[in-house]
C-alpha cells in the first residue's frame, strides 16, 4: 500500500514540478511584487496607486467582459440550439461549418479586420451605403467600447458554442422526445429541459471567455479609442513605458481577484464531473 | 361529425405548416446575418491585401493591385536580412 502511493507520487511528480516551475512561481512572484517595496517590506501603496490611477479603466473592463459575456451567452445559445433542435437539416450543417471559423483566426488578425471593418470608411458603412440603407453623412464609427464588445463576442462566439452545442447533444435525447411527443415547442423543449442540464457547461463557456477576454491585448490597443481602456493595456503601459512592474503587478492582482471567484467556480464543477467532491 | 373531424384536422396541418413556413424562413435570414457578421471581416481583410485605393464611400476599391502586398513583403524580408 505504502509502495504504490509513494510510486503514485512519483508518477505525478513530473507534471507538478512543471506546473509549480512555471505557473505557480510566476503567479506568486507577481502576487509578491504586487504587495512590497523594492526592499521586501510589505506595503498597499501600489495598489492604492493602481486604483487611484486606473480604476476607471477598472470599471470598464469589468463592464467589457459582463456585456461580452452575456451577449455571449445569448448569442451561443440561440447557435447552439438552433444545431441540435432545428429540423432543417442542410441549414444545421451550413451554420455548423461557419460557426467554427473564427476558431482559427488569431485575435490580432480579428482585431486588424474589424479595425477597418467597423470604421466609419469600413466595409461594413460601405456595404450599407451601397445597398441604400444608409447615407455616407448617417455612418457611425464602431471603434471604441462597442467595438471591443463585437470583436470579443465574433471571436469567443466559436469556442462558447462548441461547448455549448457538445453538452447539448450529450443530453439524453429520450427526454427531449418525450417532451415532443407530449407536445412541447421546441422553445419550451430549451428552456425547460435542456438549459437546466448544461448550465455547468454554459458556466464554465462564460468563465474561460471571461479570462480570455481579460487577458488580450491586442483588441483594447487596435479597437479602443485610448481613455478609458481595459486592465491589460494599462499593465503592458505601466512595464513598457516606466518600467513600473509593482504598479502592473498591483493591476495584474486586481486582474486575478475578479477571476479567481470564476476559477474557484470552474475548478469546483471540473472536480464535480469527474466525481471528486 | 366525420366531417368536422376532418376539418379539424386539415386546420392542424395548415396551422402546423403555417408553423413551419416562417421558422424556416427566420432560421434562414439568422444564418444570412450571422454569415454576413461572420464573413464581412475577414473579406475586408482580403479585400484590403488586394487594394491599392479605396475611398469612403465606395462599397469596393477603385485600384486593384499587389503593389502594397509585394512592398510589404520585401520590407519584412529586408528587416529579416544580417
Amino acid at each position: 500500500m505504502r509502495s504504490s502511493t509513494s510510486y503514485n507520487l512519483w508518477l505525478i511528480a513530473p507534471a507538478a514540478l512543471m506546473v509549480g516551475l512555471f505557473f505557480l512561481y510566476p503567479l506568486f512572484f507577481s502576487l509578491y511584487s504586487a504587495i512590497t517595496t523594492d526592499e521586501g517590506g510589505l506595503t498597499l501603496a501600489h495598489l492604492e496607486k493602481a486604483f487611484e490611477l486606473y480604476s476607471n479603466d477598472i470599471l470598464f473592463t469589468i463592464i467589457i467582459v459582463l456585456a461580452s459575456v452575456v451577449l455571449l451567452a445569448i448569442l451561443s445559445i440561440s447557435i447552439a440550439a438552433l444545431i441540435t433542435l432545428s429540423p432543417f437539416r442542410s441549414i444545421v450543417s451550413l451554420l455548423g461549418f461557419i460557426y467554427r471559423i473564427p476558431l482559427f483566426i488569431p485575435f490580432i488578425v480579428t482585431a486588424q479586420m474589424m479595425r477597418t471593418f467597423l470604421a466609419k470608411n469600413g466595409l461594413m458603412n460601405n456595404a450599407f451605403i451601397a445597398s441604400g440603407m444608409l447615407t455616407p453623412l448617417e455612418t457611425v464609427s464602431f471603434l471604441g467600447w462597442s467595438g471591443i464588445i463585437i470583436v470579443f463576442v465574433w471571436k469567443q462566439l466559436a469556442f462558447c458554442t462548441l461547448l455549448i452545442t457538445g453538452a447539448m447533444a450529450a443530453l439524453d435525447e429520450s427526454q427531449i422526445r418525450a417532451a415532443r411527443n407530449l407536445g412541447a415547442s421546441r422553445l419550451r423543449i430549451l428552456f425547460q429541459i435542456m438549459l437546466p442540464q448544461i448550465t455547468p457547461t454554459i458556466g464554465v463557456a462564460m468563465i474561460l471567455s471571461t479570462v480570455t477576454i481579460m487577458s488580450v491585448l491586442s483588441v483594447p490597443l487596435m479597437i479602443g479609442t485610448g481613455t478609458p481602456t481595459m486592465i491589460a493595456t494599462d499593465m503592458a503601459f505601466r512595464i513598457n513605458s516606466y518600467g513600473d512592474y509593482h504598479v502592473a503587478n498591483a493591476l495584474g492582482l486586481v486582474s486575478y481577484l475578479i477571476c479567481a471567484g470564476l476559477a474557484w467556480f470552474y475548478l469546483r464543477q471540473s472536480l464535480k464531473d469527474k466525481g471528486a467532491i | 361529425m366525420r366531417n368536422t373531424m376532418k376539418h379539424q384536422l386539415s386546420l392542424l396541418t395548415l396551422c402546423q405548416s403555417n408553423k413551419i413556413r416562417p421558422s424556416f424562413w427566420i432560421q434562414c435570414v439568422f444564418i444570412l446575418l450571422f454569415a454576413f457578421a461572420l464573413f464581412g471581416p475577414i473579406t475586408n481583410l482580403l479585400i484590403w491585401t488586394v487594394a491599392e485605393t479605396w475611398y469612403f464611400p465606395h462599397a469596393l476599391p477603385s485600384e486593384w493591385g499587389l503593389n502594397i502586398g509585394t512592398k510589404s513583403l520585401i520590407l519584412t524580408v529586408m528587416s529579416q536580412a544580417p
